[in-house]
């Protein structure tokens, strides 16, 4: 008699447990198979030396301090993590702007225009490049040709082929491409806030910028975080609208890191050293994402 | 809403044009470029040249013909709606499943595995791109629907698994406690109380995973690129790489393969405001 609630209490953890783990074993094998297994795999390779046919070799840290003088290794780098940067940058303050407009009019207009909004977002990148294929072609394009017929005959350039304009082409895409998620997600935050909490800074005759900037900002701060630290993470995987767009040329100008590592891999067979370029984008990546994390979080607010 | 549009002030009136005066800008921006492919698209390459800005004067209807069999976008728009599809009801499925045990089963070590997931959402794919291509080949699976369903899968989950957590916690304790005191199991909870509920951080999550891996090109280049299985996006590049010039044929590629994500979009966007808004994406 007295044993028996212990046992049935036991009998329901361990059944507990059965029943947790059953839920969370799939997510947890999936991510183990596609995630941890590569990742720690790239790190010993990047110790290798590999053509991928041979039998690999060790070489400690020779791979590594290759990329030390790697010119193009290291403008790949500095090359993501500029578009990262810069992207992230625009789409998040364009993002906002678009949030408090879309906040000021009337509720099916603001419906309307959200749609068309996030529309970018949703469109994949090889279509996103094509698109802008069209925009930037020198001879057909619709952005020379907009300024032919302004008269600004002056500006047109062969954007994707010249240095000076290529990175500033791609972030513009970027900034084209993200604007829309922060905007939604940004709007969708405000609207949960309540509407008393704007009453007495009106009484105070503050001007809407002055609302926005000192008490809804605030407000939807953790929002923003997310929606800055997801575009940063979108921004960094900056393969696709690279290779879409210019391929990294001209010459390497716009190439980014994996860009560079698929060619070091795929066409060159240098395993070792491509997973080097990996690892270390990838601590790059966090780091920046850690960074932002930090400057961004401070204190949140309840309401 | 009516009495709050009787209040508005000169200042507010003022307030309200000059936004819509910049969103419709931003909206110009957005459309137009889409606009022009959709109307280059009717046009026969001969007469884009001569006419790049004006409606087209013969409809050339023949372009979408031409894109759909020379480009095969049809067969790689199969492909990469098998993929998707599948790699999203997965997903869907496990990361509904893990987060919530996260949330709600009190596990010991929930804070680490949380933490060990997140790590996975910064973890770039290129750090993992290449082994992942070394398992593939090992498994003997190249060039498979399995070769990109499996580590497609892998890699959305975490963010899924993430998002689903942050929205059981949301969800009132009472509703759940109640279905438990009056006899249901946790699994039965899950499926009759909390599935019905999670509608609008489905659609949120179907969302960001359908746009993340219809258009995906590294791993597809990776894995994909010796093999006659294509999907859309590799599909379109290799496309225009070939018929570059072939401006009105191209376009009409492009708009061939943004009817789904059109159609998906219109499905689901009721849900996903919703899912926004209910604090399933909430930091």
């Amino acid at each position: 008699m007295k044993t028996y609630p212990a046992i049935k209490r036991r009998k329901i953890s361990w059944r507990k447990a059965l029943v947790s783990s059953l839920f969370l074993l799939p997510a947890i094998a999936f991510m183990i198979f596609s995630v941890y297994i590569p990742f720690a795999w790239n790190g010993v390779l990047s110790f290798q030396k590999w053509n991928g046919f041979s039998a690999p070799k060790w070489i400690g840290f020779d791979n590594y301090k290759n990329l030390l003088t790697d010119a193009v290794a290291q403008r790949g780098l500095w090359n993501s993590i500029f578009l990262a940067v810069f992207s992230t940058l625009g789409a998040v303050i364009l993002g906002l702007l678009l949030a408090a407009f879309v906040y000021k009019v009337t509720e099916r207009e603001g419906a309307f225009y959200r749609l068309i909004i996030f529309l970018p977002v949703m469109l994949p990148t090889a279509v996103v490049g094509l698109l802008f294929a069209f925009v930037f072609n020198p001879e057909m394009g619709l952005l020379n040709n907009f300024l032919r017929v302004i008269g600004l005959d002056s500006f047109t350039h062969v954007w994707l082929e010249e240095k000076a304009t290529v990175m500033w082409c791609i972030v513009a895409v970027n900034i084209w491409k993200m604007s829309g998620l922060t905007m939604m997600l940004s709007f969708a935050s405000m609207k949960m806030l309540p509407e008393s909490i704007f009453e007495s800074s009106k009484l105070e005759g503050a001007t809407y910028r002055e609302q926005f900037l000192k008490l809804i900002l605030p407000l939807i701060k953790s929002t923003v975080l997310l929606s800055a630290v997801y575009t940063l993470v979108v921004n960094f995987k900056s393969y696709d609208i690279v290779f879409v767009l210019t391929g990294g040329g001209p010459g390497t100008t716009s190439q980014t890191v994996p860009i560079n590592m698929v060619k070091t891999a795929f066409n060159f067979s240098e395993f070792g050293y491509a997973a080097a370029m990996g690892m270390i984008f990838a601590l790059v990546v966090m780091l920046v994402v850690a960074i932002v994390n930090r400057v961004l979080k401070g204190e949140t607010y309840e309401y | 809403m009516s009495t709050r549009k009787n209040c508005l002030d000169a200042n507010d009136r003022k307030i309200r044009l000059f936004s819509r005066g910049f969103i419709w800008l931003f909206i110009l921006l957005t459309v137009y470029p889409i606009i022009f492919v959709l109307q280059t698209s009717f046009k026969k390459t001969s007469e884009f040249y001569t006419n790049i800005w004006g409606l087209p004067k013969i409809w050339a209807f023949e372009n979408y013909v031409n894109a759909w069999s020379i480009a095969n976008i049809g067969e790689y728009m199969l492909n990469s709606l098998i993929i998707v599809a599948i790699v999203l009801l997965v997903t869907l499925f496990c990361g509904a499943l893990a987060g919530y045990a996260l949330s709600r089963f009190h596990i010991r070590f929930a804070e680490l595995i949380m933490l060990l997931i997140l790590l996975c959402t910064m973890t770039p794919s290129e750090g993992v791109i290449m082994p992942m291509y070394l398992m593939i080949s090992k498994m003997k699976i190249v060039g498979t629907y399995t070769s990109m369903i499996l580590p497609y899968i892998g890699w959305g989950l975490p963010m899924t698994t993430y998002i689903f957590r942050n929205f059981f916690n949301t969800l009132p304790n009472e509703l759940l406690e109640s279905a438990r005191i009056d006899g249901c199991s946790e699994t039965k909870t899950f499926i009759l109380i909390a599935t019905p509920l999670m509608l609008p951080a489905i659609a949120t999550n179907a969302i960001f995973l359908f746009v993340g891996w219809w258009g995906e090109l590294l791993w597809a280049t990776v894995e994909l690129a010796s093999s006659s299985m294509k999907t859309i996006p590799i599909g379109l590049v290799s496309f225009s790489a070939q018929f570059g010039t072939d401006w009105g044929t191209l376009s009409a590629a492009v708009c061939i393969v943004l009817t789904p994500l059109v159609i998906f979009f219109l499905f689901v966007q009721k849900y996903f405001i919703g899912g926004l808004t209910g604090g399933a994406v909430k930091g």
